[in-house]
């Protein structure tokens, strides 16, 4: 089973094959049985036809017979009554019928009990066939009392004539006879004799054995009361009736068709198991109420249908086979260039473009799907070439924006602790682009004991802002060495950054310049987000700034500048707004909250460890997010 | 004539005894048939000539019943039924009963169309009886009811009935009725007489009381290897059907083993009062009691008869 579905699913042809002959199978055994039940259908009324025929021509013959008998017997009733005055002229009468009528045995003229007184009680003239010679005896005696028997007494209380129930004759030849009885009444109506004709059954009993429609047909004819007459089996005969037969296994069937027949009906009644083994063909005889039954075995009435099925269901299976093995080698042959193109891209699979494909010599799907390969591998070899271009170009880029990456690194102090020589400030800070390069900067440098810090956000991403952050960079430190005061230095990088802006570009900055001696710090910020202020006490806040407008929007704009002071153990916390707006894949915002909290919770934590612990929180809140934003992080403390 | 049949009737015996020596002739009331297939067993099986007797069956024609051959001295031993036993040993024929096989009554009439479902629908009606008799009950409900039935005697058979020259026949439930059943009648009303107040036992083996007197050990001895023979019958059917089947082929009797076998589970049937299924063989005083009223309240007998007298003078 396991080898035949694996050759059901890795061969295509097997399988095709076996669709084909799933389809034809059925049509094939539709069209076969349609034709094998018609077949049948006129084959069993023909065989209705052949047996009703053999039989009716066989009663027809018996009754031929019957009639003559029932005929002669009736036109000689009328010489009894003219000689009934000369009873001895009886056993003439008798003589005669028996000579002019060959089928007749036997003729009796018995009349009433003492009809001829001088006869006495018993008076029947009877004749009968000895060889070829007739004998005539006088019938009653004490031992046979004729008015007692059936065929005297039937006929007399139904006062009709009729024909005796057959029985053997005593001869003891086994002989089985049947009796016509004619009741003959005088003018006064009055019955004073039976006519009698006495018939062998032989005759009938070989016409009916005769009757063959099929080869193994059999027959049975029986009495009034079931009796068998006739029957394949000679023991049954006169001894057995059709209501209880030892013969015959289902009974019950052969009661139902005992009771028809009985019944003088005419038909058919199958047999067997189904009711399929035989069937019974029945007609009655009607003068004597016999009814005469032909069994056609259905092996018989088949069998010419049933050795041509044979015949059909070879035929057929041979056909089906050689049809399976055609559409198999037909569809393998016609699908063989699939396997050389599997092959084909299976190399073209392994980078050999140019290998060379099954040849097609047909114009149909199977040209197509080699053009199809052809264009696809020159495709391919173009694509392939155009991607090492591109892969090429694009390896230069990211070099060229890896040292891009290092220079703007480079512009940012990144040697901590940035002071190492003095005790009065602890200074860190760190910046990740979301790119190669950002547009975050931080500086900060100490010149005459004041710490000068700048934290800012170049608007965009990638090498514009880096560019801008660059020069932004770059002015902070050529700017902050003319002017005193933060707001003068924003105005100035303002005026120098706005000039000449049209990329539009701006940068929030905050800017702080704290007096290490005294803690005095003064600040400016443009509309950079509010550094938070962690207080020596405990006390932790946002800062209060003006928003000012970010740098290179608008030349000349005045930027106000704040002052503050920070008392020994405060620190200064900025960031960027890529601290506040990091996003989690639910694109929930880290939040100016959380950042307050966090910060209230580790206010503790040196400036170092603050802003790493800062920037491992905000990588677990994006929990995998992509970094949509540059990130800068600062931190310094006035000790 | 009682007194010359009495005459007839010794004579008979001492001339039977004188021609057949030890023999012993057994006649039974009909042709060949499981009625009696209880007598075929113990000569088949020699329970007779275990018991010392030479038993000779032989069985009566239709000119030549039973009770001729008894009385003319053909035959040593009948079976009768009951009934006309006691009406002829009313009428001086001394027979002496000394087995009893039937308890029961298996007269019934069959009715030839549906109409005919009680004894009053037989009022006026063509019923068939054997003209050899054994209509006896027939006769008697006719009387009791007064019906008016028109008896047609027939000599065997039931050709008559499924002609339907009669309305209705008297039949033996082992016999007439079976073959009217296996002639497809199967299905027609019946009236049995043991399911009214005729339920009265039927065959028994009967001897002349001269017989009787002289060869009481004999009688005795032929009573049980009967007796004998049934109860291997009754335990040994297929084999009994076997026995009887041989015998019907010998005296060509026209019949199968169905209707015999039919025959034969009947009979065993008969053989037990209602109710019971162990045979006893044995003819109750109060059933012989029984009949004598019913036979004296329809004039059957002039004068009461005894079971002393059915049994030959034993108590």
């Amino acid at each position: 089973m396991n080898i035949f579905m694996k050759k059901i699913r890795g061969s295509f042809s097997f399988r095709l094959s076996l669709y084909i002959l799933c389809v034809s199978v059925p049509v094939f055994v539709l069209a076969f049985f349609s034709y094998f039940h018609s077949a049948r259908k006129s084959v069993k009324a023909e065989s209705i036809e052949r047996a009703q025929v053999a039989m009716d021509n066989t009663i027809l013959q018996i009754d031929q017979v019957l009639n003559s008998v029932e005929t002669a017997v009736q036109n000689f009733s009328w010489l009894v009554a003219d000689k009934l005055e000369q009873p001895d002229y009886m056993y003439v009468l008798t003589q005669q019928m028996l000579r002019s009528n060959p089928h007749v045995v036997g003729c009796a003229i018995a009349f009433e009990p003492s009809y001829y007184l001088e006869k006495g009680v018993m008076f029947s003239p009877y004749s009968y066939r000895d060889g070829n010679n007739i004998y005539s005896k006088q019938l009653g005696t004490k031992d046979y009392d004729y008015h007692y028997m059936d065929w005297y007494q039937i006929p007399k209380l139904l006062g009709k004539a009729y024909w005796s129930e057959p029985y053997y004759d005593d001869g003891g030849a086994d002989l089985i006879m049947t009796t016509y009885s004619y009741p003959l009444y005088d003018s006064a109506g009055k019955l004073y004799a039976i006519f009698t004709a006495d018939l062998s059954l032989e005759w009938f009993t070989d016409k009916v054995e005769a009757i063959k429609p099929y080869p193994n047909s059999f027959n049975m004819m029986i009495g009034r009361g079931g009796k068998f007459l006739v029957h394949w089996n000679k023991e049954c005969i006169l001894n057995e009736t059709v209501f209880a037969t030892s013969k015959l296994v289902n009974g019950e069937e052969l009661k139902e068709l005992g009771h028809q027949m009985v019944a003088g009906e005419r038909g058919m009644l199958p047999f067997g198991e189904s009711k399929t083994e035989l069937t019974m063909f029945y007609a009655p005889v009607k003068s004597t109420g016999w009814s005469v039954a032909v069994a056609c075995l259905h092996s018989d009435v088949f069998a010419g249908v049933d050795s041509l099925l044979n015949i059909i269901i070879i035929i057929g299976f041979l056909g089906l086979l050689l049809l399976a093995g055609f559409c198999y080698m037909t569809i393998r042959r016609q699908v063989a260039p699939l396997t050389r193109f599997a092959g084909s891209a299976k190399e073209i699979a392994q980078g050999n473009f140019t290998t060379s494909l099954p040849t097609i010599n047909t114009q149909d799907e199977m040209k197509q799907l080699h053009d199809s390969f052809e264009h696809m591998q020159q495709s391919l070899v173009a694509y392939i070439d155009e991607l090492k271009d591109t892969t090429a170009k694009k390896e230069r880029i990211e070099s060229e924006l890896r040292i891009a990456r290092e220079i703007q690194m480079g512009m940012v102090p990144k040697i901590f602790p940035a002071f190492p020589e003095r005790e009065d400030v602890d200074l860190y800070a760190k910046l990740i682009p979301a790119k190669e390069v950002g547009g975050d900067l931080y500086d900060f440098f100490i010149e005459d004991n004041k710490l000068y810090f700048i934290v800012g956000d170049v608007s965009g991403k990638g090498v514009p802002a880096s560019l801008v952050m660059a020069v932004t960079c770059r002015l902070f430190r050529t700017v902050a060495s003319h002017f005193q005061k933060p707001s003068e230095i924003v105005t100035s990088l303002n005026d120098t950054l706005a000039e000449n802006n049209e990329s539009n570009m701006f940068c929030t900055f905050f800017l702080g310049i704290l007096d290490l001696q005294t803690g005095y710090m003064q600040y400016c910020n443009a509309g950079h987000n509010a550094p938070v202020v962690m207080r020596a006490s405990g006390k932790t806040e946002f800062m209060e700034v003006v928003p000012n407008l970010p740098l290179g929007l608008f030349e000349g704009f005045p930027y106000d500048g704040q002052e503050c002071t920070l008392m020994k153990g405060d620190s200064l916390f900025l960031y960027t707004d890529g601290v506040t707006e990091a996003e989690n894949i639910e694109k929930r915002l880290y939040s100016d909250e959380h950042l307050l909290d966090f910060l209230v919770m580790h206010r503790h934590e040196h400036p170092s460890g603050l802003v790493e612990k800062v920037f491992q929180d905000i990588v677990c809140h994006a929990a995998g997010a992509e970094q949509s934003d540059d990130i800068t992080i600062m931190c310094l403390k006035y000790k | 004539m009682t007194l010359k049949r009495r005459i007839g009737l010794l004579f008979a015996s001492l001339f039977s005894l004188w021609m057949y020596g030890q023999r012993i002739v057994f006649t039974p009331q009909w042709t060949p048939q499981a009625q009696f297939a209880g007598y075929y067993v113990a000569q088949k099986k020699g329970f007779y000539k275990d018991a010392g007797l030479d038993v000779d069956i032989q069985h009566p024609s239709t000119s030549d019943p039973a009770l001729n051959r008894l009385l003319e001295g053909r035959s040593n031993v009948i079976t009768m039924q009951l009934l006309p036993a006691m009406v002829e040993i009313d009428r001086k024929i001394p027979l002496v009963n000394i087995l009893q096989t039937s308890q029961r009554n298996a007269l019934l009439i069959v009715s030839r169309t549906d109409s005919i479902r009680t004894f009053q629908d037989l009022k006026g009606k063509k019923v068939g009886v054997w003209k050899v008799g054994f209509g006896d009950f027939g006769y008697i409900a006719d009387n009791e009811l007064g019906l008016g039935i028109r008896w047609i005697p027939f000599l065997e058979g039931t050709n008559l009935y499924i002609s339907g020259a009669i309305d209705a026949t008297l039949a033996m439930s082992y016999n007439e009725y079976l073959q009217i059943v296996a002639s497809g009648h199967g299905d027609k009303p019946v009236l049995r007489f043991s399911d009214s107040d005729y339920d009265y036992p039927e065959d028994g083996v009967y001897v002349s009381a001269d017989f009787y007197q002289r060869y009481p050990e004999k009688a005795e001895a032929f009573a049980e290897a009967s007796r004998r023979g049934w109860e291997y019958a009754r335990s040994h059917p297929e084999e009994t059907l076997d026995i009887v089947m041989e015998l019907v082929t010998k005296e060509h009797v026209h019949t199968n083993r169905i209707h015999q076998k039919w025959m034969l589970e009947e009979i065993f049937r008969l053989q037990c009062k209602e109710g019971e299924d162990v045979p006893s063989f044995k003819l109750e005083r109060e059933d012989v009691e029984r009949l004598c009223g019913l036979l004296m309240k329809h004039n059957r007998i002039q004068n009461p008869v005894s079971y002393e007298r059915v049994k030959g003078g034993k108590k």
